[in-house]
């Protein structure tokens, strides 16, 4: 099938599903399928590669800046804000050939795990007529376009799980890239010490090939890798055939669902019956690494956040701006904030109040630095960012294997009155490799016959639980060929 | 299910092949999970040891946040009941013993090796000298040597008020009643 005929029907797909609202603004058609067509005139010419994004159709999510479509992170504060540039990300697949065809849905300002908390209203998953599930958050509206092929490849953002959670929930796969590869410039920040882009895509090879083409350090962003660390980090793939899986026990939690823990176990035994080893292993940090997620996110959004007063950008209150009753600019930020960011804004002002500072953020912090430790302990690779973190015993793990999420994706009205730190539970998988800079993705397996739903089985709707899989930091290429290994053993 | 498996080193575990038919038992259903995320939650007997905030701090936390105060008595208590049980979750981590672990602020190179790298020394910065030139006899201060031209065209192109919604002139707008501190 040519590029022209997969443009079209994925692009016929954004129109289709519209009531999902994955998408919230799109670019011209026309424009877009003469730009395909063009590009397949091209590619027929010369041997067609399949890695190449020449004429691809990809989404993006909403809080990376282009120029010419909004950028809205979903906030009432930036409803009619277009960024007078493109983020780095951008501005990269455009030099590749691949087409921005619009920008996809989200939690306001990646604040969320069910993308509920969305100014153009909650993303769904239906995947049969009746069904309103969660898509998982914050980049919902990328996983759903991505799962009902509105795409071929989404970029959505993962602060503590905002790729890898949709993905799971939505039977895609979804990859967040080691820190600091990844540019953020012209992302908008939420936490930007934990903020990374990610790729969501129908397979590891269009993952791979768009992660390939984004991989580059960018001088605009002060925490991008710098060329010196990139050249140390192992260029490693699938070495041996035989390789050392992780089972971390602290991912073993009394409210794992059955379904989760029964498609985690076939994972592993049709693993170990390709003739990779298996080895449990302890994170013990695991259990404080959520809390500690909520202390730093917040507190780094509560300071990222302060810059939207409604006055250099932004939307802006009707009427006086500051009175004597109200401090200058609240209005604007009440009104243009929902309550999700409000809440979170607040709780990082507390933390980094000066009676709050050293018991919250500082622990938090020092919390961070055991998880890391953590991980380094259980890797086979030392960690190339710190000195000394090689393996005392040189029998560590090449990457860990746990469940993304501890459920299937939960019913929409289920989680829309839910209490919000209910919510905060959903990411106690996706956080610890968040709170290390580490590379993680979640694959889609199926799972067992027996827990399938009557309603989808009988419209043959494929059902799947996302396992993780996490990588030591630098070990991206390897995460994606375990991702690989692990959808054929599982497929077949 | 754990009693097959030997105790490593580092807190980490190795499986005997003995136990191969055991192997996936971490993961079995059957096996005792190792510990629950509701153990975060609050529940009604411990509220009590859930830090307490006052109305004074939570409107100190509003005014520090930008953000309007309650308008109802109502909207107040769930204000404070919503940033209690989110202290509560959060409360967990001062178990954890930190002592002498170093923070983890950024992910970034923490080697010794990267540090050299990126320490500034008088060689980074032989360019940016050589720019520029002294001047004066008994008070010698230093010039940037204008006639080496310099692009800035990126920010000097910069329409800075281009995405402002009110505006007068070349001035952004801001409507204070405040009275000047």
């Amino acid at each position: 099938m040519s590029r022209l005929q997969h443009a079209t029907r994925q692009l016929d797909n954004i129109f289709k599903h519209a009531s999902l609202r994955a998408v919230v603004s799109t670019a011209d058609r026309t424009s877009l399928l003469s730009a395909v067509e063009s590009a397949d005139n091209v590619s027929r010419l010369s041997e067609i590669d399949c890695r190449s994004l020449h004429g691809r159709i990809i989404l993006v999510k909403d809080n990376i800046c282009t120029t010419q479509l909004p950028t809205t992170a979903a906030s009432g504060i930036l409803k009619n804000f277009t960024s007078p540039y493109d983020a780095t990300v951008v501005k990269l697949l455009q030099d590749a050939g691949a087409l921005i065809a619009g920008k996809t849905n989200m939690d306001e300002f990646g604040m969320g795990s069910h993308n509920i908390h969305s100014y153009h209203g909650p993303t769904t998953m239906g995947r049969i007529g009746v069904e309103e599930r969660s898509a998982g958050g914050s980049s919902g509206g990328s996983a759903v376009a991505v799962a009902t092929d509105q795409c071929w490849t989404a970029l959505g953002t993962d602060t503590g799980g905002s790729v890898r959670l949709p993905a799971a929930y939505t039977g895609t796969f979804g990859f967040k890239p080691s820190y600091g590869l990844l540019s953020r410039w012209g992302v908008i920040a939420y936490a930007n010490s934990l903020d990374t882009v990610g790729i969501l895509g129908n397979d590891v090879d269009s993952i791979e090939a768009t992660f390939d083409i984004l991989n580059v350090y960018d001088s605009k962003d002060p925490t991008s890798l710098n060329l010196s660390t990139r050249s140390r980090l192992s260029p490693r793939k699938i070495s041996s055939s035989s390789l050392r899986i992780g089972i971390p026990l602290d991912y073993n939690i009394s409210t794992l669902s059955s379904t989760v823990r029964e498609a985690w176990k076939h994972s592993l035994q049709r693993l170990q019956e390709r003739g990779h080893s298996l080895h449990t292993v302890r994170l013990p940090a695991t259990q404080h690494a959520l809390s500690a997620y909520y202390v730093l996110a917040p507190a780094e959004a509560s300071s990222n956040l302060a810059r939207y007063d409604g006055v250099r950008y932004g939307s802006r209150a009707k009427g006086v701006d500051g009175t004597p009753e109200s401090v200058l600019y609240a209005k604007t930020r009440g009104e243009g904030f929902g309550s999700e960011v409000q809440r979170r804004i607040l709780l990082g002002a507390f933390s980094l109040s000066a009676q709050a500072i050293d018991n919250y953020f500082i622990q938090a912090q020092q919390v961070r630095r055991l998880v890391q430790q953590d991980f380094n302990r259980v890797f086979q690779t030392p960690n190339v960012l710190v000195d000394g973190s090689t393996h005392s015993e040189n029998e560590g793990v090449d990457v860990l294997l746990c469940p993304t999420a501890p459920t299937l994706a939960p019913q929409l009205s289920e989680v829309e009155n839910q209490d919000p730190i209910q919510a905060y539970m959903n990411d106690v998988f996706t956080v610890p490799a968040s709170l290390a800079g580490l590379p993680a993705i979640s694959v889609p397996v199926d799972i067992a016959e027996k827990d399938r739903q009557p309603k989808l089985k009988a419209e043959d709707v494929r059902e799947n639980a996302g396992m993780q899989i996490i990588g030591q930091y630098g070990d991206d290429k390897l995460v994606l060929d375990v991702a690989r290994e692990l959808t054929e053993a599982t497929r077949s | 299910m754990v009693k097959g498996l030997k105790y490593g080193r580092d807190r980490w575990y190795r499986i005997q092949e003995d136990d191969a038919r055991c192997v996936v038992c971490a993961a079995d259903p059957r096996s005792e999970p190792t510990w629950s995320v509701e153990s975060l939650l609050p529940n009604k007997a411990q509220s009590a040891d859930a830090p307490k905030i006052s109305s004074k701090q939570l409107h100190h936390l509003l005014r520090l946040s930008a953000l309007p105060l309650p308008e109802t008595p109502e909207e107040e208590a769930k204000m404070l009941d919503t940033l209690s049980a989110q202290l509560h979750f959060v409360g967990e981590i001062q178990q954890v013993d930190t002592k002498d672990v170093t923070p983890l602020r950024a992910i970034r190179d923490e080697t010794k090796a990267a540090e050299k790298e990126q320490t500034i020394t008088l060689e980074t910065l032989k360019d940016a000298f050589a720019q520029e030139k002294v001047i004066g006899k008994h008070h010698k201060r230093i010039q940037r040597d204008t006639t080496i031209p310099i692009d800035a065209s990126d920010v000097e192109d910069w329409d800075v008020l281009g995405s402002a919604e009110r505006k007068v002139g070349k001035y952004f707008v801001v409507d204070s009643e405040r009275p000047q501190e």
